[in-house]
């Protein structure tokens, strides 16, 4: 050890190995992954993304969303994911493929976003909890996101069955539109062939893993 | 055992401890200014995150302070700005002092941690300007990692001149550490800027590889440099050797490599490849070697010294950051099995994880070796007594505040999502755990006073090193810089 | 070994020792090098006494290796089996030899896929009721043609319909273009099957399914077919 180059050869090729097996083997696992063609649906799943969510993606990002919502949902021995209706089955890395940032989130301060467009599919429901949140919510407003217009002759086509000061309207600015269409395209109901694996033993499986955990206690 | 005993050829040329420390000085206490500083700024930025949680409505009317870019801003400053600027501070000390090397020239040095700093100012304006990139811990645009890239070079590269010019032969295990740290993050921060946000993975590689970047700089920079002024610090200050020191060798290889994986673990449940949580899990078991080792090395060092003299900060600091390292090496093995992770997955107990990794382990160790550092770099005891008490016990009671209700509130709210019977709708869920957040934002409040006697104290210390010399030297203990060492 | 004690009459006043504003080292740098290389090499030479820690920590980190290979390989999740089904199916549990490779046929809803195929092909004419538009196309809602022979409604789909045509008592003259090889559409077998599944079932129809071999046959059987079919021919 009172060598410096084995010192650095030793930490050069722990950091080697680390890299291979952490990000070269998943870069190279999820590089051999494809979209899955359906012939009777007549496309291919998932969907690119159309622009629009994909400027609401960015909004998302930048608005740190991911601090307290995530956009995973667990598999049916984990938690209560799929029993609270976050979606009809667990997520799968297939479903993320055309993302270009990945936000699954670390804490649920918030609910589960993943599904967030299956459950609600009225635009204004989302507009309604950006500009004022439910009381009892922690999420904060995000009126920055709105703008409070004056109403001069008719009221705007765009404007929101929100409360507004009188003679004033409320109308989203294009980053509310972007992030509402963002979370009304969060919907992964489309069923891949490794959604539909359940394992057979599942009995088996977890006897032979709380043995194995035991003895690593 | 005398020095002497050492065969290196430049033993009769060895520096004296005292130049050494003056001719990194300068750099070293801006770095300290520095850490001190943003030490300050992630406080308040962590109370109001904290603030935010309890009460939604607060600071939520601007973008630039939603919640969403206060978390991140108050991580980003607290690793890079806090955390990396004290260990720049206590790396270049220690690298100094262990090869008996003064710096030929401390100018780039300075030069370096300048632009470091002035890098984290334009990643965190970016951050609050709506230019996060959404990676925990890369969040700052890649502008500004460029900048930080750049000037780490130049602050790593000062660092290296020291080693290779060393005067003492042997490598001690507070060099394995913070060298091959040094070395480690440049690749890190590459990878991860290469991967995250110059390029861009496919998928929940993505997620991948945040989780094992975002693992390693602790793992693989902030818990090595901190071990390394660990193993420095406590021998030289209860004077006794470190216990069983072979098992260091164990201890230092297993930690790095099993290490650089724990990050994985934090999958559990995710879209990502089983494969990967296995990883994951099987690291954070095999991190029981290191933990052991480490714990008889330094907890041996520890116990058998505790009278050697002196009721200094650092040795509180430096024993409580022992102890939060095994503490939290045994919580991650605990927190794997699948009883524990399939109820504390995603909820407050991962950033309680975290508290106790950055603060309670790595923090506490740096705030020792500046505590023990700083009067011999400026030949003078630190300026206020009280500050000291404040800043220790502040820190403490907020330390241990913060962690515990991040774990009460965690535990309450994967407890209460996974009943669904009981608690149906989100509101329920909040119900279950919100009351912890109130003794959370009151921990920030109390770390932020224990940071703000530190810091003031710092700039105390360094005001005085240099407008009021004259006066100091005559009246303080530090008769002269050969009384702070202990020399053979 | 104990490193050297702090020297008497150093010239730290006695209060340093108690004093919280500074740091009092116990040992110079010097020594704490010297001391941990000496500890180092010292290892090698034989020891007096005989020590239970090397032989304790063999056991701990050998047994820990072993515990923890076994959990890997038995959560490998098809890690042997390829980076890239080991990364679409990720479940610990997960054994290819077990549970087959995921690629099994996905259980169809036959009745949403044909109202999707609908959607896609037929909507524009028939419309989303089923009752086409009067005196340009036909409606499917109950008409004999899509309820009734199974063969007939195939055989029109495949290979098209031109020419005068009574439904339900009105008189049509359009064009249905060929959903089968001879068409633009290059329908499969399944889908034809799904989508007339589907119309002979909406709208209050109440008439049987049809399946993919069905079509297959019809198609075999009319394989010679060239053009579309008028009403007369079927």
């Amino acid at each position: 050890m009172n060598r410096g180059p084995y010192l650095f050869l030793g930490a050069f090729a722990i950091l080697a190995f680390s890299w291979t097996a952490a990000i070269l083997a998943n870069q190279l696992g999820y590089g051999a992954v494809t979209p899955h063609y359906d012939s009777l649906a007549g496309q291919a799943f998932p969907a690119k993304h159309p622009g629009i969510v994909e400027r609401g993606a960015q909004v998302y990002t930048d608005l740190g969303c991911v601090t307290c919502h995530t956009q995973q949902v667990r598999r049916a021995d984990i938690g209560s994911d799929l029993a609270r209706g976050w979606g009809e089955r667990a997520s799968v890395g297939r479903d993320y493929m055309h993302e270009s940032t990945v936000q699954l989130g670390s804490n649920r301060f918030g609910p589960d976003l993943r599904n967030v467009g299956a459950r609600i599919e009225d635009p204004n429901v989302f507009y309604q909890m950006l500009y004022a949140p439910a009381e009892d919510s922690a999420m904060p407003a995000y009126r920055f996101l709105f703008d409070e217009v004056k109403v001069v002759g008719q009221v705007s086509d765009d404007a929101l069955n929100l409360d507004a000061p009188t003679g004033y309207q409320i109308v989203p600015t294009e980053r509310a539109r972007s992030l509402v269409a963002y979370l009304a395209y969060r919907n992964d109901t489309y069923a891949y062939p490794e959604t539909n694996f359940v394992p057979t033993e599942p009995e088996a499986e977890s006897d032979d893993e709380a043995a194995e955990t035991e003895e690593g206690h | 055992m005398d020095s002497n005993s050492s065969n290196t050829p430049a033993t009769a040329e060895r520096p004296d401890s005292a130049v050494i420390d003056a001719s990194i000085k300068v750099p070293v206490l801006f770095f300290l200014y520095a850490a001190a500083a943003w030490l300050v700024t992630a406080s308040v930025l962590g109370f109001i995150a904290a603030a935010q949680l309890v009460q939604p409505a607060f600071l939520a009317d601007y973008a630039w302070t939603t919640h969403g870019r206060i978390v991140p801003l108050a991580r980003n400053a607290l690793i890079y700005g806090w955390g990396f600027n004290a260990a720049f501070a206590v790396l270049i000390w220690m690298v100094a002092r262990l090869c008996r090397t003064p710096a030929p020239k401390w100018g780039t040095t300075l030069v370096g941690g300048l632009f470091w700093n002035v890098g984290i100012k334009l990643g965190l304006t970016g951050i609050i300007i709506g230019q996060s990139t959404g990676h925990v811990l890369l969040e700052m645009p890649g502008y500004a990692a460029a900048v930080m890239f750049v000037s780490y070079g130049i602050i790593g590269a000062g660092v290296a001149i020291i080693f290779s010019r060393r005067r003492e032969g042997s490598m001690f295990a507070s060099q394995w550490y913070g060298l091959t740290a040094l070395f480690w993050f440049p690749w890190l921060f590459t990878i991860a800027q290469y991967t995250l946000v110059f390029g861009s993975m496919r998928g929940t590689a993505q997620a991948v590889a945040s989780a094992w970047y975002g693992h390693n700089i602790y793992a693989l920079f902030l818990g090595p440099i901190a071990l390394g002024a660990l193993y420095y610090l406590i021998p030289k200050r209860v004077g006794r050797p470190i216990t069983n020191y072979p098992l260091a060798q164990i201890g230092f290889w297993s930690f790095v490599f099993f290490g650089s994986f724990g990050g994985l673990a934090t999958l559990v449940g995710s879209p990502v490849p089983a494969w990967v949580q296995t990883v994951g899990v099987s690291s954070n078991f095999m991190l029981l070697i290191p933990l052991f080792a480490i714990a008889v090395n330094l907890g041996g060092a520890l116990l058998g010294g505790t009278k050697a003299g002196g009721s200094g900060p650092a040795l509180k600091f430096f024993k409580l950051s022992l102890v939060s390292f095994i503490i939290v090496g045994l919580l991650t093995v605990v927190l794997s099995l699948p009883s524990f992770s399939h109820t504390i997955g995603l909820t407050f107990v991962g950033e309680a994880l975290d508290i106790l990794h950055w603060y309670a382990f790595v923090s506490f160790a740096f705030f020792g070796a500046i505590y023990f550092m700083l009067p011999r770099l400026i030949v003078q005891p630190w300026p206020s007594g009280a500050l000291i008490t404040a800043h220790f016990w502040a820190t403490v009671a907020g330390t241990i505040i913060v962690i515990s209700s991040l774990f009460l509130a965690g535990f309450a709210q994967g407890a209460a999502l996974n009943d669904i019977e009981n608690y149906a709708t989100f509101a329920d869920v909040m119900g279950a755990f919100s009351g912890y957040l109130v003794a959370l934002a009151f921990g920030y409040l109390t770390l932020l006073v224990g940071s703000l006697a530190f810091f003031v104290n710092v700039v105390m210390a360094i005001y005085q090193a240099c407008f009021s010399k004259s006066t100091a030297s005559a009246d303080t203990v530090f008769g002269s810089p050969a009384a702070m060492e202990v020399n053979s | 070994m104990k490193l050297r004690k702090r020297r008497k009459g150093t010239k730290m006043s006695q209060d340093a020792n108690s004093d919280p504003r500074l740091e009092v080292s116990a040992a110079s740098d010097q020594d704490i090098q010297a001391v941990h290389a000496s500890l180092l090499h010292d290892q090698k030479e034989p020891k007096e006494g005989f020590s239970l820690m090397p032989l304790f920590v063999l056991g701990f980190v050998s047994s820990m290796i072993f515990v923890v290979a076994i959990y890997f390989i038995h959560n490998r999740a098809g890690l042997s089996d390829g980076l890239a089904l080991a990364t679409t199916i990720h479940h610990p549990g997960y054994d290819p030899q077990v549970h087959g490779a995921g690629d099994e046929e996905v259980e169809i809803d036959v009745f949403a896929v044909g109202q999707s195929l609908y959607g896609q092909a037929c909507i524009a004419c028939h419309q989303v009721n089923g009752q086409g538009i009067p005196s340009a196309f036909p409606p499917l809602a109950s008409s004999d043609w899509v309820t009734g022979d199974e063969e007939r409604l195939i055989k029109l789909v495949l290979h098209g319909l031109q020419g005068p045509l009574e439904v339900n008592g009105a008189q049509y003259n359009g064009i249905m273009p060929a959903f089968g090889p001879s068409g633009i559409y290059q329908w499969s077998d399944e889908k034809i099957a799904y989508v007339l599944t589907y119309i002979r079932q909406e709208w209050g129809n109440e008439a049987g399914e049809i399946t993919p071999d069905q079509v297959t046959a019809v198609k075999e059987a009319t394989a010679s077919q060239t053009g579309a079919y008028t009403a007369a021919d079927l």
